[in-house]
């Protein structure tokens, strides 16, 4: 795995000044979404009975889990040109993990720019909300960063699992990928009903952000709320078993 | 001219046969739209008044946004001709006898509209026919409409000159993705494409009032749900016909300078 890394990080430090100049766009992608609700928090004040803060770390938990989950899963993301190419076939021919070797494929290291930014904003507003971090605190916020970047690497396996089937990637999956991102970095509570239980059942990124950061800045007391991430576990079940069925009926398309 | 105006129609007629591209677009036209309007209605829920621009207008604002959102969008990728620059397909292009300038700034347009013309038409109907306060409500006025019509094509003139002029930047660089990633960011900042210019702060909304970008899709979607009267409207209608002249000469001398120093990798 560390070789995959570091194999990739070396391949693409060989271009220089594209890589910087993605990182640099990668901090302002992410600037101009603090932006976003930075401005709105200034016109409108507080929105439901969430502070600016509050947002700061679900944006941040949010943004952490999408730019890690893609930096290092982009062989799951981009597996249709795996399998339009046939280079899957080589892989499967390997005695290696067929998980690893996807991931191994193919890297986007310059996101990773992206997630050293959200642990930065993540820091300040826990600071800000003078959160004390106590081991318990410190862990439940690990376990936010983990479960949210385990949501998204569900939607990439499902979605690569899904191009068994259509071969083409789906801009369905991107749909989820973005809209999960954009829609659960703000606290879920302050939309309504409908979206609400999306976002707790369907793509159940709620309880990686919203519920323990409710915890933890001292909303609610129950401890239930703050490992509730730990379920999002579970997520990787489905994707898995159907990426394996795919696996298993998988027929060559490539040349 | 004759030219130029049939490479207009074949562009057009080949991308309009790109329909099912433009049903998964439309599904995620709806969503962002959505999307937007429910973070708002979030924000804007027990303030609403003393807000620069109200609920009404910002909703109307999201799906014109989400409907003409071919002719707005910066990022414009042409794979063709940035890999027509790495394996030198591009020498085709250069020994037509038509002004390179003008070729790509047509083909680029003619590719927006077939884009837009497959998609807004169910966006802006289903819009309409949306519960109260997520739908799209009738323009101001009958002139407030006209001049949104006007405004909407001469931002996309104007945003095509952009995108040109960006193009020009891959005969230097021979890629696309690291400077014109960080120039798209800010562009679609200053353009309003993540937050509606009276909704920036202060002082980027200083600094997008002077720049081009917010003549692309900003104005017009504006004057449409009358948040700029018309009298300001002309003014800006003005800056936008001034505007594609600059961008167009800029891009013109640009194109000629760099196919003149352009050197044909590959065979």
């Amino acid at each position: 795995m560390f070789k995959y890394i570091s194999m990739h990080l070396k391949s693409q430090l060989e271009y220089k000044s594209s890589f910087i100049l993605l990182s640099v766009s990668q901090i302002l992608t992410f600037l101009t979404y603090c932006l976003t609700f930075y401005s709105l928090y200034e016109r409108f004040g507080a929105v439901k009975k969430f502070s600016i803060y509050q947002v700061m770390i679900c944006f941040s938990i949010v943004q952490f889990g999408e730019s890690f989950s893609e930096a290092l899963l982009r062989g799951f993301d981009k597996f249709s040109e795996l399998i339009k190419s046939g280079k899957f076939d080589l892989l499967l021919i390997r005695p290696q993990n067929i998980y690893l070797q996807v991931i191994g494929s193919k890297m986007e290291l310059s996101k990773i720019t992206k997630s050293f930014f959200s642990i930065l904003l993540l820091i300040y507003a826990i600071i800000k909300l003078k959160i004390y971090l106590n081991p318990i605190n410190l862990l439940i916020v690990l376990l936010m960063l983990a479960g949210s970047c385990i949501i998204f690497a569900s939607i990439f396996v499902l979605g690569a699992a899904l191009c068994f089937k259509t071969v083409e990637g789906l801009e369905i999956v991107n749909i989820f990928v973005y809209g999960t991102r954009d829609f659960a970095q703000y606290p879920i509570g302050m939309y309504n009903r409908v979206i609400q239980i999306f976002f707790t059942y369907l793509i159940p990124m709620a309880i990686a952000t919203y519920f323990p950061m409710l915890y933890i800045t001292g909303q609610v007391t129950s401890i239930w709320y703050a490992v509730m991430p730990l379920l999002t576990l579970l997520t990787l079940i489905p994707s898995c078993i159907i990426f394996n069925c795919g696996v298993k009926s998988y027929k060559s398309c490539g040349g | 001219m004759r030219g130029y105006i049939s490479y207009f129609k074949t562009v057009l007629l080949t991308n309009l046969q790109y329909k099912i591209a433009a049903l998964a677009g439309l599904c995620t036209q709806f969503f962002w739209g959505f999307l937007q309007i429910f973070i708002y209605e979030a924000f804007y829920e027990g303030v609403g008044d003393n807000a620069p621009i109200v609920y009404g207008d910002l909703v109307d604002y999201v799906w014109l946004q989400q409907a003409f959102f071919a002719l707005i969008y910066i990022r414009h990728r042409d794979d063709e001709l940035a890999n027509s620059i790495k394996n030198g397909q591009i020498a085709y292009e250069l020994v037509r006898p038509y002004n390179l300038y003008f070729w790509w700034y047509i083909k680029c347009i003619a590719k927006k509209y077939a884009s837009v013309a497959l998609r807004f038409f169910p966006i802006i109907f289903t819009a309409l026919l949306l519960p109260e306060p997520y739908n799209l409500s009738s323009p101001d006025s009958l002139v407030a409409f006209l001049l949104f019509l006007l405004a909407l094509v001469l931002g996309s003139l104007v945003l095509t000159g952009i995108i040109v002029i960006l193009q020009n930047i891959m005969f230097f660089t021979l890629e696309d993705k690291g400077i014109n990633s960080v120039i798209n960011t800010i562009a679609e900042l200053l353009a309003g494409l993540i937050l509606p210019i009276p909704l920036l702060p202060d002082v980027l909304k200083a600094i997008a009032s002077a720049l081009p970008f917010r003549l692309i899709g900003d104005l017009s979607f504006r004057i449409y749900s009358g948040n700029i009267p018309i009298k300001e409207a002309t003014i800006n209608i003005l800056f936008q016909l001034l505007w594609i002249c600059i961008l167009v000469i800029v891009g013109y001398l640009l194109t000629k300078k760099s196919t003149k120093k352009l050197q044909i990798q590959g065979g």
